[in-house]
C-alpha cells in the first residue's frame, strides 16, 4: 500500500516536472522517446530476418495468438457449451411434451425398401466417425474444466493422447465418407414445391400432423444441405489443415483453421442431436429403416406419403389418403 | 522472492546466435528445434537495425498455459513456465497462441503428427527429480538447480541477453542506461510477456480475464 | 420411462456443468506455486533445501551479468 502511494506520488512529481519542462521549453516535435514505433512496426506481423530457418514463421511476436487465444477460450468454449446444452434441454422438453412419435396406423408388415445398402454403409461410416469425432473433439475443448477436476490431469491426458489420435486418423475417413454420402443423397434432396408446406407447417413437430413429403422432407434436407455438406465439409476441409501439419500452412492458417472447425463442429454437434434423436428414440420405425434399409408401408405413407405412392407405382402426388394432412395448393 | 526473466539489450546483441548454440548443445535439444532464435528487425537499414533473441519469455499471463486442453504448464515460484512432457498430447494448441513461437515439436508422429512440445525451460528442466537422466532426456540440463543462470544468458559475450530475477536485471539495465544514454524503453517483447505496470496492476486487483 | 428420465435428467446435469464459466488460467501469485508436483530449484542435491542460500546465489550469479563496476575507472 505504502509503495503503491509512493509511486502515484512519484508519477505526479514526474508529471508535473514534465509540465513546468514542457512550459519552458519551446514546441519541438522531437522523435518519440520510446520505442513505440518499433513496437507497432513488430506487432504488424510483418517478417523479419532470422540466421537460422525460421520454424514457423519470421515473425518476432505474433499478436494473432492472441486473438485466437481470445476467441478459442471465450466465445467458442462458452456459447458454444451454452448452445450444446440448450439443444439438449430442448431436446429434453420436446420429448416430455411430444412424446415418442408412433404410428398411427397399424403396421401392414409389407415392407419397401428406403434406403439400399451402399447408402446404409455409408451413413453409417458417417455417422460412427462423426460421433468418435464429437466426442474426442469435445473432450479436447471442455475437458480442461469437465474432467480434469474429476480424474485429474495425468489420467485425462492418457484419455486426451488418445482422443486426438482417434481424432486425427478418423478425421480423414469422416472426411472421405461424407463426399460420398453427399453424392449419394444429393439428388433426393434438392428443393421440391412441397417442402413449402413442410415449412409453413412447421414440420407437423409440435401439432403431431403428418406433412406429405417426397423421399426426403424438408427437415431432411435442410440437415443434409446445412448440416452434412456445408458444415460437414467445412469442417472436413479445416480439419484436414490442421490435421497435417509442415505441408505449408503457417500458424495464421492453422489458428483461422481451428475458429472455423471448432465453431463449425460446435453446431453441427448441436444440430446432430436433433437428428440423432429424431432418427433413434424420438420416432418409431426410423432406425429400423437405417438399420435394415427397410420401413412398413404404415411409416412410408404416414411420413413420406409421395414417396409411398411413388414406390406403389402411382404419380406420388395424386390423391392422399384420408387422415393426412392435405396440400392446402392443388397438386 | 525471485521472479525469472529474460531481458534481451536490443543496443547490445550482435546478432552473433551463440545463444541458440549454446542452448542447443546444452540441452542436446532434438533435431529441428530450437528453443532460441535471434531475430533482426530491419535488416540492413543503417541505424534501425536491431536484433534480439528470443525464446519462452515464461510470460506473467501464459497464453500457453490457457489454452492448453490437457493443462500440462505449470509455473514454479520462480515465475518460470515449465510443462510435462508425459502428459502433452501433441494438440499444438500452445504453438498457435504464444506470441514469441516458444513452444514447437518434432514431427514424430505418423504421417508427420507432432510430438511432445518442446520449449525452453529457463534451464529449469521438469517433473522428472532435479538432475537425473529422465529430466536431462526430456527437458535438458537443470541449471537452475545448480545454482546457474540459463545458458544462452550466461554465455552472451555482450551480455545482451540477460536472464535472471527480475529486479536484478532492472538493476543491471539501468545502470547501463544511466551510462549511455536513452530512455530505457528498448526492451522489446517485454511488455507482451510481462505486461506494463499498468496492466500488471490491473491483473493483481481484478485477477485474470 | 423412469429410467429414460434419469438418464437424460444426469445427461442434461453433465452438459450443463460444460458450460461453467471456470477460470482458463491459474491466476498467478508472485511467489507461489501453482502446478504439477516437482522439486524445487533449491531442494536439489546441491542446495539441499536451502533456499536462502541458492537465492543468495542465484543474486550473486545474475549481477556477475554485468561488466559496470568490474571495468577499471576511467
Amino acid at each position: 500500500m505504502c509503495a503503491h502511494l509512493i509511486v502515484t506520488l512519484r508519477a505526479v512529481l514526474l508529471a508535473a516536472a514534465l509540465g513546468l519542462g514542457w512550459m519552458a521549453a519551446p514546441a519541438v516535435a522531437a522523435p518519440p522517446d520510446n520505442n513505440a514505433d518499433v513496437y507497432r512496426a513488430v506487432r504488424e506481423g510483418t517478417a523479419q530476418s532470422i540466421t537460422f530457418t525460421a520454424p514457423a514463421d519470421r515473425m518476432l511476436i505474433q499478436s494473432e495468438g492472441q486473438t485466437w487465444r481470445q476467441w478459442r477460450n471465450g466465445p467458442i468454449t462458452q456459447i458454444g457449451g451454452w448452445m450444446l446444452a440448450g439443444v439438449f434441454v430442448a431436446l429434453v422438453l420436446f420429448r416430455l411434451v411430444r412424446g415418442k412419435i408412433m404410428l398411427e396406423g397399424p403396421p401392414t408388415g409389407r415392407l419397401i425398401q428406403r434406403f439400399s445398402t451402399v447408402e446404409r454403409m455409408t451413413h453409417w461410416t458417417v455417422a460412427l466417425s462423426f460421433v468418435l469425432l464429437a466426442i474426442t473433439g469435445l473432450t479436447l475443448l471442455f475437458g480442461k474444466h469437465v474432467v480434469i477436476p474429476l480424474i485429474g490431469y495425468s489420467a485425462f491426458s492418457w484419455i486426451a493422447a488418445l482422443g486426438k489420435n482417434v481424432h486425427n486418423f478418423v478425421g480423414p475417413l469422416f472426411f472421405a465418407s461424407t463426399l460420398v454420402m453427399v453424392a449419394l443423397f444429393a439428388r433426393d434432396n434438392v428443393w421440391q414445391a412441397i417442402d413449402a408446406l413442410w415449412i409453413r407447417k412447421a414440420g407437423g413437430l409440435l401439432s403431431g400432423e403428418h406433412v406429405p413429403s417426397w423421399r426426403f422432407n424438408f427437415g431432411e434436407k435442410t440437415w443434409f444441405w446445412i448440416g452434412v455438406v456445408i458444415l460437414g465439409l467445412l469442417v472436413g476441409i479445416t480439419g484436414l489443415v490442421l490435421d497435417f501439419p509442415g505441408n505449408g500452412q503457417i500458424r495464421q492458417d492453422m489458428q483461422l483453421a481451428h475458429i472455423i472447425h471448432t465453431s463449425g463442429a460446435l453446431i453441427f454437434i448441436a444440430l446432430s442431436l436433433g437428428h440423432i434423436y429424431i432418427g433413434s428414440v424420438g420416432m418409431e420405425g426410423s432406425l429400423e429403416s437405417m438399420k435394415t434399409g427397410y420401413v412398413d408401408e404404415t411409416w412410408a405413407r404416414e411420413h413420406h406419403e409421395y414417396w409411398y405412392r411413388e414406390a406403389k407405382g402411382g404419380s406420388g402426388a395424386a390423391p392422399v389418403a384420408p387422415g393426412s394432412a392435405r396440400p392446402s395448393t392443388a397438386h | 522472492m525471485a521472479r525469472m526473466k529474460f531481458l534481451c539489450d536490443t543496443e547490445r546483441c550482435i546478432e552473433c546466435n551463440g545463444c541458440v548454440t549454446a542452448c542447443k548443445n546444452e540441452h542436446e535439444v532434438p533435431w529441428g528445434i530450437q528453443r532460441r532464435r535471434v531475430v533482426t528487425i530491419n535488416d540492413g537499414v543503417v541505424g534501425q537495425e536491431k536484433s534480439m533473441s528470443v525464446a519462452c519469455m515464461h510470460c506473467s499471463d501464459a497464453p500457453c498455459m490457457a489454452v492448453c486442453p490437457v493443462d500440462v504448464f505449470y509455473r514454479t515460484e520462480d515465475g518460470v513456465v515449465l510443462h510435462d512432457k508425459d502428459a502433452c498430447i501433441g494438440c499444438g494448441y500452445c504453438f498457435y497462441a504464444c506470441p514469441f513461437g516458444a513452444p514447437q515439436f518434432p514431427q514424430t508422429g505418423t504421417f508427420g503428427q507432432r510430438g511432445k512440445m518442446d520449449k525452453c525451460t529457463f534451464c529449469a528442466g521438469g517433473p522428472e527429480a532435479d538432475g537425473s537422466d529422465a529430466e536431462f532426456e526430456k527437458y535438458g540440463k537443470n541449471r537452475l538447480a545448480e545454482g546457474k543462470l540459463p545458458m544462452c544468458a550466461e554465455m552472451c559475450s555482450t551480455k545482451a541477453l540477460l536472464g535472471g530475477d527480475g529486479t536484478a536485471l532492472a538493476d543491471i539495465f539501468r545502470e547501463r542506461v544511466v551510462r549511455r544514454g536513452g530512455s530505457g524503453a528498448e526492451m522489446i517483447g517485454w511488455n507482451t510477456a510481462y505486461g506494463s505496470g499498468e496492466q500488471k496492476r490491473q491483473q493483481t486487483r481484478g485477477g485474470d480475464k | 420411462m423412469n429410467t429414460t428420465r434419469t438418464a437424460l435428467l444426469i445427461g442434461a446435469a453433465m452438459a450443463l456443468a460444460a458450460c461453467g464459466e471456470a477460470p482458463q488460467v491459474t491466476n498467478y501469485k508472485a511467489g507461489t506455486y501453482s502446478g504439477k508436483p516437482d522439486t524445487r530449484p533449491w531442494e536439489s542435491a546441491a542446495y539441499g533445501g536451502d533456499k536462502a542460500l541458492w537465492e543468495s546465489d542465484m543474486r550473486a550469479r545474475a549481477r556477475k551479468q554485468t561488466e559496470i563496476g568490474r571495468m577499471p575507472p576511467g
